[in-house]
């Protein structure tokens, strides 16, 4: 590749962050209302002096990747993965530790709609004062000034402070603006997650236009759905580093493997006091069998969760199920159907509605926590396959669409 | 749109790497980024009394009632005297309308950054222009406030001499004095919020060491030293000759303030340089 095609050349960039661990284990709830309520002073000699050790963090690990002119790519990985810490890195943010990176291009980047929005402020002074904030020179602004406020659909209120829009508008006008930022390498951070879905169609109609126009674009999603629309290419991270590098597919492939991967006992949060110990699924019928659902008999399959669970009167135990496009099918919590959990090591089962799920894979998420904190999180506990042969609507060969599949036969009277 | 997209060279437009230690202003930068400067300044100008029932009337009193409560404590109860003939309202009043440009611009640079941590953690400008944005809005105040002086002047027959050439030379000592002091602030503020309360106490007392309400002359030898010591005091009398005609400065005295204000700026802007690379990391 000549340097002529290049947008951006990242190399063997790092960044560390100093973590500073308190003496007493933040885990553990006892020790913490404790610390809150008798001994002050300790927390403030703990505050002065910084007890407890230091640890590096490594955010970002000997990551190196070029990106030419033009090219869409999308970001994906978990959280924690590093892929914010590299955008802000792209965007100048904040310092790498190591490596250098080579911009070839005014950057523009959008780490969220309506950086700097002030709520006291008028639309007509945010859409200044939002412009600046993004870089846009003051005559810039003002020759596109129409063009964002049609955009944006809020003409009637230009001149009410913001605090007065509907969220919505809110929104449209901050998004409005940032659409209109032009520069030569477009930095964009799950922006998608807020608004509702036409905001979202419109904000990706227009990340096509601009990558349509051989502008560069590197887009962090949650939504892989949107992520193989839009993207050319595809990075996975993971740990702080890059794990695949390629095709948006490819990558996307090498995401969801790694739930897989992981699935099942999980070990990393033994040290943990309170949590997950194991997750299985379980055949009500059959206990031996499990993994992969294949439901040609009509087999009941429950979620079968150990934890721990700590002394509170508001604990809690949830879990999602999300799919192969990231897209959450259902979710479900203890308290849903039980006044109090336990305290102390309980098995938990629940039977999922396996008869009206589609064929796929799946993947779950959970949490312990309470009103106060949360004791536990994993966005990987468990990875299942569904083979979903019981379905009607698979006997005349149409696959079915969408997350959940209808059972129930038609009625059918003519008339 | 300066850099336009023909960027055909092989040479990046720009390259970011890790820095170490200190670094100079970047001043390039700072011009290019200027229209932001002027966005920030008019943002706090335009909010300072929006949804307020007096408006900008607010400027007007608050230097009034400052110096009416500083007048009645050492004028009224403490019986002080002002230097010369003067009234001693009008003496307290120049006294405030001076300090307050330092002690204004101190408190609203030292929390520019904490004010704004939102904007620090996700948008990329030169960290400086919040710092120095704030100037703006202390500097309209300043002027509005400053309109009372030449009716107070009239009213009371207070004459300034040829020292009011010089004004704009103390003005400036006192922007880059407080400058220098607010930065720092603003700049260790990112990590310990304690630097706020310190502020505070400071800048409670900070007025009866410098003499604001009261002439430094008619204290003893010793009180004396201990405020002419003081820069803010020592660029305050020489605001207040300039106005009301009161003792002229010393050349000693001009080269002491002027260094004491360019070193505080100097140093106030580099210690704000080495740090502001972990800002966006720690705010």
């Amino acid at each position: 590749m000549s340097s002529k095609d290049l947008a951006i050349s990242v190399r063997g960039l790092s960044k560390s962050y100093t973590i500073v661990h308190q003496g007493g284990s933040v885990d553990d709830p006892s020790a913490a209302s404790a610390a809150d309520s008798s001994s002050a002073l300790s927390q403030i000699r703990g505050s002065m002096f910084q007890r407890g050790s230091r640890e590096t963090f490594w955010a970002l690990r000997d990551v190196s990747f070029d990106v030419k002119k033009g090219d869409v790519v999308g970001i994906i990985g978990r959280n924690g993965a590093g892929k914010s810490t590299l955008l802000k890195t792209l965007s100048r943010i904040t310092e790498p530790t190591e490596g250098s990176i080579e911009l070839y291009g005014r950057v523009g980047s959008l780490l969220e709609v309506g950086t700097g929005f002030h709520p006291e402020l008028t639309g007509r002074e945010n859409i200044f004062l939002n412009g600046a904030i993004l870089g846009m020179r003051r005559a810039e602004i003002l020759a596109k000034f129409d063009e964002i406020v049609e955009f944006s659909g809020v003409a009637k209120f230009l001149d009410t402070p913001v605090k007065r829009y509907s969220s919505g508008m809110y929104v449209r006008l901050a998004f409005a603006v940032a659409a209109h930022l032009n520069p030569e390498i477009l930095i964009v951070d799950e922006v998608l997650a807020v608004g509702d879905a036409e905001f979202q169609k419109k904000c990706l109609g227009k990340m096509q236009d601009v990558a349509a126009h051989g502008r560069t674009v590197l887009f962090v999603s949650h939504n892989l759905t949107a992520v193989t629309a839009l993207c050319n290419r595809g990075i996975f991270m993971r740990g702080g580093t890059i794990l695949c590098d390629g095709d948006v597919n490819l990558a996307i492939n090498a995401y969801s493997d790694s739930f897989r991967s992981e699935a099942g006992t999980r070990t990393e949060s033994q040290n943990k006091p309170y949590g997950f110990r194991s997750i299985r699924l379980i055949n009500l019928d059959d206990p031996n069998e499990m993994e992969i659902l294949t439901c040609q008999t009509p087999a009941r399959y429950a979620l079968e969760f150990k934890c721990v669970i700590p002394e509170s009167r508001s604990v809690n135990v949830g879990f999602t199920l999300i799919n192969d496009a990231e897209v959450c099918v259902a979710s479900c919590s203890a308290l849903d159907s039980v006044q109090r959990l336990p305290a102390g090591p309980v098995t938990m089962r629940i039977e999922l509605p396996i008869p009206s799920m589609p064929s796929g894979n799946f993947r779950v998420e959970g949490a312990v926590w309470d009103s106060s904190r949360e004791y536990d999180k994993s966005d990987g506990l468990l990875f299942f396959s569904v083979t979903n042969t019981m379905s009607i609507l698979n006997l005349n060969g149409s696959k079915p669409r969408g997350a959940t599949l209808i059972l129930s036969p038609w009625q059918i009277e003519t008339s | 749109m300066e850099q336009s997209s023909s960027n055909t060279t092989s040479a990046p437009l720009l390259t970011i790497r890790p820095s170490s230690g200190w670094s100079a202003v970047n001043v390039r930068e700072l011009i290019q980024y200027r229209d932001l400067l002027f966005v920030f300044a008019l943002r706090d100008i335009k909010l300072r009394y929006r949804q307020t029932l007096l408006g900008p009337i607010w400027i007007l009193l608050q230097p009034l009632m400052g110096a009416g409560v500083l007048s009645f404590i050492f004028g009224g109860i403490a019986h002080l005297k002002a230097p010369g003939t003067l009234p001693y309202f009008v003496y307290c009043f120049t006294g405030q309308l001076g300090f307050s440009i330092f002690s204004g611009i101190v408190s609203r640079v030292s929390t520019s950054l904490t004010g704004n941590a939102h904007l620090v953690a996700k948008v990329y400008f030169p960290r400086l222009l919040l710092p120095f944005s704030t100037v703006f809005a202390v500097m309209v105040d300043f002027c509005a406030a400053a309109t009372i002086l030449p009716v107070l002047m009239v009213m009371y027959h207070v004459v300034p001499g040829l020292g009011i050439l010089l004004l704009p030379f103390w003005i400036l000592l006192f922007v880059l004095l407080a400058l220098g002091v607010g930065l720092l602030a603003a700049a260790l503020m990112v990590s310990y919020r304690d630097v706020s309360a310190l502020i505070t106490v400071i800048m409670g007392f900070l007025p009866y060491v410098s003499a604001v309400g009261f002439d430094p002359s008619t204290l003893n030898y010793r009180m004396r030293m201990l405020v002419l010591v003081n820069p803010v005091a020592q660029i305050l009398e020489g605001f207040r000759w300039s106005l009301l005609n009161t003792q002229m400065p010393t050349p000693k005295h001009i080269l002491f303030t002027t260094l004491v204000s360019a070193g505080s700026f100097v140093l106030g802007t580099l210690l704000f340089r080495k740090m502001e690379k972990k800002f966006a990391d720690v705010i």
